[in-house]
């Protein structure tokens, strides 16, 4: 039977398995689930978010709602155990399924803190000082904000199963929106089991949260003004979404988060030696493996000091002898476990054969199978598991196109030399907005033309940027672009079976 | 959330947003407001304080005591040269401090503690001789859900004899459910 999904405060599940997608273990091969939502009635669960769920959320003022959430996180705190269990199966660590249960968790402890603290106990929000219209007082303006009419529509990636649903519905249910989630087919099931505690918990207020798992041919047919659609996952599919009438003149509003090619500039002073190259190599090291490199915060492009390059790709791959061991997840030892599906590996090895084309030239790790340790313990390659050793690639020309366009969802980093400051900040540039990473120098702004949020100058700040998930609202790692954009961005928003973050 | 702007009087801005806006009706006939808990206290309750004059030697009292002796408040010649002052003048945290001299109830209450002062300005300059006088107004109330208090914001505008409005800020409270 396909995974469920939970429509109408209801389990519901398709009648048959034709056309099911297989989701199958990461590292095994073995089938997890079948996922489909073929006869799923989208249109009555839009309209049930529109009618009972925005009732139930109109009945409770701001602080009422962000008690909930805080509620739900402790229940979820309390089974998360199962959350990792699952997560293993697409291919998450415990330190990876830490990232996405606990940061998930995390995203609902910090909306409920900032609900009540930073909102009124009531259910509508001021914006800005009066302007008073009349000399005399008798006629003011002011802004204020009240909850959207309709439901948020939130589709999320694979890599973040939990984190992504949360960190979305978190700020949708605190602003009184009812949500419909759609999670990435992919790990489907591992949001699957989290809503399953959410609604266990009985803390789920009617019609404020729905999960739809499989694909919803159709769904923003159903979309009208009052709506609202956040969307994580691949550029060319969020493309596709926002050229759909509903966007485009129907009002219904449409947010994405999309690829991105990070950039991480290694300081012209931080040579071999000094602490800030340590910490540049371990944080490169760390976010090559963490998820095994699907994270959009991941760096894809070390940019260091040409005559740093030899330095860099002897630590990163000392490093990596060091520590690194791939393979299932569930066997002892194991630091990095496979990609979630052998579609994202023949995926990611097909970007890393266009950055070899392009110039790239592989100077750690390869395209062949890896020896991987497995459950049981024993080595060797797995081809039914979907492992990829980390690669690095360094690039003779910095400026190859490739190397700061094409996205290696996965353990890859590409190196590429720079001279000067200022070409530095040309390269992080060439990422088309993607998130520049502070800069490793020994120096204040030495590289600072980059745009970077926070140099880090000393070694004793260098732990703070490698601590993984991020609670979202909190500046906890320097690296919180993209985070610090959703916590903006994150009252007002939220198919693609590829999505990732 | 979608954004919307309103226009219309205070009255009707303050039951839009449950906000208390300046020149909103006003309660000042009731009970002493900190005397209320949240059970009966309402925005728009209201105290307006008796006046108070200033003298010149409070000014130097405070100057002294405080160690606050800059010269618009101890030196005629130079607080006149000022382009602000018309001379020497009171400090304005003294008319802070005067103001909840003149607001408060000082009996145990309701009002638990204060914990703040928000967008505090001091608009007009207060010369020996004027007097001042204190409307606190509550302005909005944020009962908390996990404890038996919860917050309340006061209006505090203080004008001079002329009613030229002389300071302006938000007094921040905790007071009790019960």
């Amino acid at each position: 039977m396909s995974l469920p999904s939970y429509l109408r405060d209801q389990w519901w599940s398709p009648a048959d398995d034709e056309g099911a997608a297989e989701v199958r273990d990461a590292s095994t091969g073995e089938l997890v689930a079948r996922v489909s939502a073929d006869g799923a009635d989208l249109a009555g669960a839009l309209e049930y978010a529109r009618t009972v769920g925005q009732a139930s959320l109109g009945a409770l003022t701001f602080h009422q709602r962000a008690v909930l959430l805080k509620q739900m996180a402790q229940v979820l705190t309390e089974r998360k155990q199962e959350l990792y269990d699952l997560s293993a199966r697409a291919g998450a660590t415990r330190a990876d399924a830490w990232i996405d249960v606990d940061g998930g968790i995390g995203a609902l402890f910090t909306y409920s803190s900032k609900g009540r603290r930073e909102l009124p106990n009531a259910q509508v929000v001021i914006d800005g000082a009066p302007e008073v219209l009349a000399k005399d007082g008798s006629f003011v303006g002011e802004h204020i904000f009240t909850r959207l009419p309709g439901v948020a529509v939130q589709i999320n990636a694979f890599n973040f199963p939990v984190w992504g649903l949360l960190e979305k519905f978190a700020p949708s249910f605190l602003a009184g929106m009812p949500t419909l989630a759609k999670p990435a087919t992919p790990t489907a099931y591992v949001a699957e089991a989290m809503v399953r505690i959410l609604v266990e918990s009985g803390l789920l207020p009617a019609g404020t949260l729905q999960l739809v798992c499989g694909g919803v041919p159709g769904l923003f047919d159903h979309l009208r003004l009052g709506d609202l659609v956040a969307f994580t996952g691949s550029a060319s599919t969020a493309e596709r979404l926002r050229a759909h009438d509903s966007v485009q003149t129907g009002g219904v509003r449409f947010t994405s988060e999309t690829d991105s090619i990070n950039a991480s500039v290694l300081g012209p002073d931080a040579l071999a030696g000094t602490p800030e190259f340590d910490a540049y190599v371990k944080q490169l090291v760390v976010e090559l493996t963490a998820k095994a490199g699907q994270k959009c915060t991941a760096i894809r492009r070390a940019i260091v000091p040409a005559a740093a390059v030899e330095d860099v790709l002897a630590a990163v791959r000392s490093r990596i002898s060091d520590r690194v061991v791939v393979g299932d997840p569930r066997a002892e030892g194991v630091t990095m476990g496979p990609l979630a599906s052998r579609e994202q590996r023949a995926e990611v090895l097909r970007q890393v054969a266009r950055l070899v084309e392009a110039g790239g030239e592989l100077a750690i790790g390869g395209l062949d199978q890896p020896s991987v340790r497995r459950a049981d313990g024993s080595l060797g390659a797995e081809p039914e598991g979907a492992f990829v050793a980390p690669i690095v690639l360094r690039f003779a020309d910095a400026r190859t196109p490739e190397a700061h366009t094409v996205e290696a969802f996965g353990p890859v980093a590409a190196v590429l030399p720079y001279s000067t400051a200022a070409e530095a900040a040309q390269l992080v540039a060439l990422g088309g907005g993607s998130s520049p990473v502070p800069p490793r120098t020994t120096r204040s702004s030495r590289a600072s033309s980059c745009s970077q949020r926070r140099p880090t100058t000393a070694a004793s700040s260098c732990s703070t940027a490698t601590t993984p998930a991020p609670p979202p609202g909190t500046a906890r790692r320097c690296r919180t672009w993209c985070t610090a954009d959703r916590a903006a961005r994150a009252a007002a928003r939220s198919s693609a079976a590829s999505g990732r973050c | 959330m979608q954004r919307t702007a309103i226009q219309g009087s205070p009255d009707l801005l303050t039951a839009v947003t449950g906000v208390w806006h300046a020149g909103a009706a006003a309660a000042a006939d009731g009970p002493h407001p900190f005397r209320k808990s949240l059970a009966t206290l309402r925005i728009g309750d209201q105290v307006r304080s008796s006046a108070r004059r200033v003298t010149l030697d409070d000014i130097e009292t405070f100057a002294t005591f405080t160690g606050d002796t800059f010269y618009a408040h101890m030196d005629e010649e130079a607080a006149a040269a000022n382009p602000f002052f018309p001379g020497r003048v009171a400090h304005g945290y003294l008319l802070v401090s005067w103001a909840a001299g003149l607001f408060v109830d000082p009996a145990p209450g309701p009002v638990l503690a204060n914990y703040g002062l928000e967008n505090l300005r001091f608009l007009t300059p207060v010369s020996p001789g004027d007097s001042i006088r204190v409307a606190l107004t509550a302005k909005q109330i944020t009962p908390r859900e996990t404890d038996d208090y919860g917050e309340v914001r006061w209006d505090a505008r203080i004008t001079n004899q002329r009613d030229e409005l002389v300071a302006s800020y938000d007094v921040l409270t905790l007071v009790a459910k019960e």
